[in-house]
C-alpha cells in the first residue's frame, strides 16, 4: 500500500510536466479549440516545488550539528574541532542575519555584524574553497610527472591534443607560432580540434546519452525495477 | 572585501590550506571545519532570508494579518510536504520521506522528457553537413574544400564513435574493426582536448590564488 | 646524463610543487609582453550579438558561480557587463546554485555599473538566488511563464513591483538573450529557453567544460560561449579593455609550460630509468 502511494505521486508528479509539454497550447478547431488547461498553473506548481524542495535545507546543518554536538559533549576525539565547527556555525548565523543592508555601514552590533560577516564571506568561506581547488593544480602538475605515459599510438595522439589545446589557448602559443602559416599556428589548430574532432565525438556521446536518458526518465516514472518504499 | 580583517583572514586560511602540501595538519583541519561551519550558517540565513521568507511566509504572514491576498494562506499547506523531508532521521517513519522524494523524482523524469527532445533533436540535424565544396554560392574555393574536408572528418568521427560506444558489435569483426579504430583514435583526441581544457581550469584556480597572496595581500605590505 | 636523468622520474613532489608556484609568481610580478590573441568564433557570436541588441533590449544573466569557479567565471561576467553597460543596455541579474552566488555577481557588476551611470532598480537589478536544486527545469519553466510570480523580491528584499526595471520583465518574451555564466551552465536554459521560446543562449563556462558545449555552438543552438579566461581574454580584446581575463591568461601561459615541462621530464625521467635498469640487466 505505502509502495502504491509513492508510485503514484511519483506519476502524478511527472504526468503533470509531460502532459503539459505533450498538449499543444491551443487545440484545433475540430477538436473544440481548447486553451492547454495545465499551462495557466504551470508557475504556481513550479513555485510550489522550489519551496518545498528549499524546506529541505535544515536537513545538512541538522545532520552536522548532532555529529559534532555528541563529539564535543562527550569529549571524542576530535572534540576541538567540533567546536570550532558549531563556533563558527552560531558566529555565522548571527552575523548573517543581523549584518546591514548592501551599501549601508549600518551602527553599533550591525556595523560589528557587517564586518564579521565580510570576513566570513570573503577571508574564510572565499579563501578556503579556492584555495581547496587551487590544490589541484599542484596534484596536476606531480600526476603529469608521475603518471603521463606515451607508451601506444592513441596515448601520443591524446598528449599531442592535449599539447595543441594548451599552447593553443594562452599567449604563449600565439608567441611560439606567430611567424607559421595561419593554418598551423597553435589557436587555430586548438580551435580546429575542438570545433570538428571533438564536437564529432560529443555529439555522438549526446545522441547515444540521449536513449540512455529517456531510458531512465521513464524507468523513474513509471518505478519500473526499484522498491519505491 | 577590501577590509584588512577580510584580506588577513583570506591569507590565512589560503596558507593553512596550502599547509596540506606538506601534511595534513591540525591547523588545515581547523581552518577547514570553520570554513564548513561557514558556509553552512550563512547559507542557511540566505535560504530563509531569499527564497522562504519572500516566496512562502511573507505571502502567509500578509494573508494572516490581512495586509495581502487572502489567497497567500494556502502556502501554510506546504508545511505538510516540507516537513515529510525530516521523517529521514526516523526509523520507523522514514517511508514517509520516500513520499515528497519521490513527487520530485517524478517531476524531474516528467522535465526531462521534454528537456531531451528539445536538446537533441536540433543536434540531428545540425549533423547533416555539406560534403561538396562545388556546392556554396561562389562555387570552388579553397576555403569550401576546407570545410567540406574538416566536414567530412566530423562526420567519420561521430558515426565511427557512435560505432565504439553504442552498437554492440565485436571488434574482430573484419568489416568494423577498421572504423572502430578510428572511432578510438577520435574519442582519444576528444580526450585529449578535454585534457588540456581540464588543465587549464585546475591552472586557473592557483593563479588567482597566487594573485590574491601577491597583490591584493602582499604587494600593499612591501616597501614602494 | 642517463643518471642525471633517472633521478628526475623519483623527484620529490613537494619540489615541483615549490617549482609550480614560482613559476607562477614571475608573469603577476612582472609584465611579459605576449602577442594579442585571435578571436574565435564562439566569443565573436556573444560580442556581435549584444552589438545587435536594440536600445530597448534587455538580457537576464544568470550568474551562478562562487568561489569555487571565480578564476574564470569572474573574468567572464566581467567583460560582457562592462560591455552590456557600454552600450547602455538593461540587465537582470538571477542566481541558481548557491546562496553565495548574489553576493559574487553584486561584487564584480557594482563598480562597473557605478562608473557607467548606471541606476539600480532602472538600468540593472540583482533578483537573487533561486533554489534550483530539484531541478534548474522547474527554475526556469517558472521564470519563463511569469518571472514576477517566481521572483518576487530582489536580493535586498525590494518586492519586485517596486522595481522600473521589473515592469518591462514579465517572461522570457520580454529578453533578449540569457547569459549564463557557472562552472557548468546547465543545458536546461538551451532546451527549455531556446529550443521553447527561440530567445537566444550564450554561455559563459570554465574551461574544463567547454569542449563538452562545442556541440551546440555547431548546431546554433548557443549564440556564443567564453570559455575560460581565455575566452574572456578574446571578449576583452574585443572591447580594446584587456582586464583579468586578459592577465590570468598570460599567467595560464606559465602554468600550463609547468604542466608539459613535468610530463615532458617524467616520461625522460621514466626512459632514462628504464635504461640503466636494461644496462643494469
Amino acid at each position: 500500500m505505502r509502495r502504491r502511494v509513492v508510485w503514484l505521486i511519483t506519476f502524478a508528479g511527472g504526468l503533470y510536466f509531460l502532459l503539459e509539454f505533450l498538449l499543444p497550447e491551443q487545440a484545433p478547431a475540430w477538436l473544440g479549440g481548447f486553451k492547454n488547461p495545465l499551462t495557466p498553473y504551470l508557475t504556481d506548481a513550479t513555485n510550489f516545488i522550489v519551496v518545498v524542495g528549499t524546506m529541505a535545507f535544515l536537513l545538512g546543518p541538522f545532520n552536522l550539528l548532532r555529529g559534532h554536538l555528541g563529539t564535543l559533549l562527550r569529549l571524542r576525539k576530535g572534540w576541538f574541532e567540533s567546536a570550532v565547527f558549531v563556533v563558527f556555525l552560531t558566529i555565522s548565523i548571527v552575523a548573517a542575519a543581523d549584518r546591514p543592508d548592501e551599501g549601508k555601514s549600518g551602527a553599533g552590533f550591525a556595523h560589528l555584524a557587517g564586518l564579521v560577516y565580510n570576513a566570513l564571506f570573503y577571508g574564510v568561506l572565499t579563501a578556503f574553497f579556492a584555495s581547496s581547488m587551487a590544490l589541484l593544480a599542484f596534484y596536476l602538475v606531480s600526476a603529469a610527472h608521475r603518471a603521463f605515459r606515451v607508451n601506444s599510438v592513441e596515448t601520443g595522439l591524446m598528449m599531442a591534443a592535449a599539447t595543441v589545446i594548451l599552447l593553443g589557448q594562452v599567449p604563449l602559443g600565439d608567441w611560439m607560432t606567430q611567424g607559421l602559416p595561419k593554418f598551423l599556428q597553435f589557436p587555430t589548430m586548438a580551435q580546429w580540434i575542438l570545433a570538428v574532432p571533438n564536437t564529432a565525438v560529443q555529439r555522438a556521446v549526446l545522441i547515444g546519452a540521449c536513449g540512455g536518458a529517456f531510458a531512465t526518465g521513464v524507468r523513474l516514472w513509471l518505478g519500473i525495477g526499484k522498491r519505491q518504499d | 572585501m577590501t577590509h584588512p580583517l577580510s584580506i588577513w583572514a583570506g591569507a590565512i586560511v589560503t596558507l593553512a590550506v596550502f599547509s596540506y602540501l606538506a601534511r595534513d595538519n591540525p591547523f588545515y583541519r581547523l581552518v577547514q571545519q570553520a570554513a564548513l561551519g561557514a558556509s553552512v550558517g550563512i547559507g542557511l540565513v540566505i535560504a530563509w532570508q531569499q527564497i522562504l521568507a519572500p516566496m512562502w511566509w511573507t505571502p502567509i504572514r500578509t494573508a494572516l494579518d490581512g495586509t495581502g491576498d487572502a489567497r497567500g494562506a494556502w502556502w501554510l499547506l506546504a508545511l505538510v510536504p516540507g516537513a515529510l523531508w525530516y521523517f529521514q532521521f526516523s526509523k520507523k517513519y522514514f517511508w514517509l520521506s520516500t513520499l515528497v522524494s519521490g513527487l520530485f523524482v517524478g517531476v524531474a523524469a516528467g522535465l526531462a522528457f521534454k528537456g531531451q527532445i528539445l536538446l537533441i533533436m536540433p543536434q540531428i540535424g545540425a549533423s547533416l553537413k555539406p560534403l561538396n565544396p562545388f556546392a556554396g554560392p561562389e562555387g570552388f574555393t579553397w576555403t569550401a574544400l576546407a570545410q567540406c574536408l574538416s566536414n567530412l572528418v566530423f562526420l567519420v568521427g561521430m558515426f565511427t564513435t557512435l560505432l565504439y560506444f553504442f552498437f554492440s558489435i565485436k571488434t574482430d569483426n573484419r568489416w568494423f574493426a577498421t572504423p572502430i579504430r578510428v572511432g578510438r583514435i577520435m574519442i582519444m583526441i576528444s580526450l585529449g582536448a578535454m585534457f588540456g581544457s581540464t588543465v587549464m581550469t585546475r591552472m586557473s584556480y592557483l593563479i588567482e590564488r597566487l594573485q590574491f597572496l601577491y597583490e591584493i595581500w602582499l604587494k600593499p605590505l612591501l616597501p614602494s | 646524463m642517463t643518471r642525471w636523468l633517472a633521478k628526475l622520474h623519483n623527484l620529490n613532489p613537494r619540489w615541483l610543487y615549490l617549482a609550480t608556484a614560482v613559476l607562477l609568481l614571475v608573469p603577476l610580478v612582472t609584465m611579459i609582453p605576449m602577442p594579442r590573441s585571435d578571436i574565435s568564433g564562439a566569443v565573436r557570436g556573444l560580442y556581435d550579438m549584444i552589438e545587435a541588441c536594440p536600445p530597448d533590449g534587455i538580457v537576464l544573466i544568470d550568474s551562478s558561480w562562487d568561489a569555487g569557479s571565480q578564476s574564470e567565471n569572474k573574468a567572464e561576467l566581467k567583460c560582457v557587463v562592462r560591455h552590456l553597460c557600454r552600450r547602455k543596455i538593461r540587465f537582470v541579474v538571477i542566481s541558481t546554485v548557491t546562496p553565495f552566488c548574489p553576493e559574487f555577481a553584486g561584487q564584480v557588476i557594482e563598480p562597473i555599473a557605478k562608473e557607467a551611470g548606471y541606476v539600480y532598480g532602472r538600468d540593472w537589478t540583482n533578483m537573487g538566488y533561486i533554489q534550483a536544486n530539484t531541478g534548474l527545469a522547474v527554475v526556469i519553466e517558472g521564470l519563463a511563464r511569469d518571472f514576477h510570480k517566481m521572483r518576487q523580491a530582489d536580493v535586498h528584499g525590494t518586492p519586485v513591483d517596486q522595481l522600473p526595471l521589473m515592469k518591462d520583465v514579465r517572461s522570457i518574451r520580454d529578453l533578449y538573450l540569457v547569459y549564463s555564466v557557472t562552472y557548468s551552465p546547465g543545458t536546461e536554459w538551451i532546451s527549455f529557453v531556446k529550443g521553447q521560446f527561440g530567445t537566444p543562449v550564450a554561455f559563459g563556462c570554465m574551461s574544463i567544460m567547454a569542449p563538452s558545449y562545442y556541440a551546440y555552438i555547431d548546431s546554433g543552438q548557443l549564440s556564443g560561449m567564453l570559455a575560460g579566461n581565455r575566452g574572456a581574454a578574446e571578449y576583452e580584446a574585443l572591447l580594446q579593455h584587456p582586464d583579468l581575463g586578459t592577465k590570468l591568461s598570460m599567467a595560464a601561459s606559465f602554468g600550463n609550460a609547468a604542466v608539459i615541462l613535468a610530463a615532458l621530464v617524467g616520461n625522460l625521467g621514466l626512459w632514462a630509468a628504464l635504461r640503466m635498469r636494461r644496462r643494469a640487466a
